[in-house]
């Protein structure tokens, strides 16, 4: 078949295509035009997301409540981190073993004492 | 877009901009598929050769659409819808081969010899005319249609894409799932069969 057969042909065939697109019958034309808007229903209502429902409807009359406690979550977050620092009960256990032991060395406490005295001492020896 | 729906609440004037673009983005869609929807329902029902098949099938390609590639420029959307409506046809027909191999398995369980084969259903009609008489007496509508559906799949979806949609090679061997190349072999087979099938019919008319 040369190309001016096959394009005759080809002609033929689409113009009998678009006669009996043109032609459906009305039954299903409605089928068809109650399916896209079907399609369209559901597709909008699964691709829209969730805070949507904000623009419109019911979950306007929400959007306060949910301001308020979002503004509580966000002051929880930001005061906590501000309180000082205690230390944990194991770090004040290691302290007070260590003061304890400072205290049961009486010598160094009296060094620490008479501290003053050594230091005169070691001056007037150097002049 | 659709995705210009996805902007937070700040104020009414963006709400209102956004309730525009929506307004604009359905409108756009549902004058598309007006426009496409009586061609991909025939282009279905040929593939398919069930009318609520069909109908099933180009829902489910406007949704697929509708739902992943609305943000894509406008003229992309007849090769997209045409790609996912060939996925649900294939899907479709994998089902139906599906169920005619269990069908047939289960009819060869079930078969016995109480239900004899309909005396009625076995004797020969003689009022059938041979495919050239037929041809000659039915209109070219119906011979067109007959030579389409006796098509197989892929010859058939070529040329209804290439030929009647006007897809290019490159958005039919998309929609189709093969290579460029595959769309000519498959378009110059369709085109000999047609010719084939519609023989003098074709040059009567």
């Amino acid at each position: 078949m040369n190309n001016e057969q096959q394009d005759e042909l080809a002609n033929k065939i689409r113009n009998q295509l678009d006669d009996a697109v043109a032609g459906m019958d009305g039954a299903t034309q409605s089928k068809l035009r109650q399916a896209r808007a079907q399609a369209m229903e559901k597709s909008l209502s699964t691709t829209r997301p969730f805070y949507w429902s904000l623009y419109n409807g019911r979950g306007r009359r929400w959007l306060p409540a949910g301001v308020a406690l979002a503004s509580v979550l966000m002051l929880a977050v930001l005061l906590v981190p501000l309180q000082p620092e205690l230390p944990s009960s194991d770090q004040a256990g290691m302290l007070a073993a260590e003061d304890i032991e400072i205290l049961s060395q009486p010598e160094e406490l009296e060094l620490y004492e008479d501290l003053e005295f050594y230091r005169w001492m070691s001056a007037s020896e150097m002049g | 877009m659709l995705n210009a729906l996805c902007v937070p609440y700040d104020s009414q004037g963006s709400k209102d901009q956004v309730t525009d673009q929506s307004t604009q983005i359905t409108n756009q869609l549902n004058s598309f598929f007006a426009e496409i929807e009586k061609r991909a329902f025939h282009m279905a029902n040929y593939a398919l050769g069930n009318p609520d098949d069909a109908l099933d099938a180009v829902q489910e390609a406007m949704m697929g659409l509708m739902e992943r590639y609305t943000h894509r420029p406008e003229e992309e959307w007849r090769p997209l819808f045409y790609t996912i409506l060939q996925s649900r046809i294939r899907d479709r027909q994998r089902r139906s081969s599906v169920r005619k191999r269990f069908g047939g398995l289960l009819s060869l369980l079930h078969s016995d010899d109480d239900h004899p084969a309909d005396a009625f259903q076995q004797t020969p009609d003689t009022v059938v005319q041979n495919p050239e008489e037929s041809l000659s007496n039915e209109d070219a509508g119906t011979a067109i249609e007959r030579a389409l559906k006796n098509l197989p799949y892929r010859q058939q979806q070529t040329f209804l894409l290439r030929i009647w949609e006007g897809c290019s090679v490159k958005q039919t061997a998309t929609a189709l799932g093969c290579s460029e190349g595959t769309v000519k072999t498959h378009l110059s087979r369709a085109m000999s069969a047609l010719r084939e099938e519609l023989g003098d019919f074709h040059y009567e008319q």
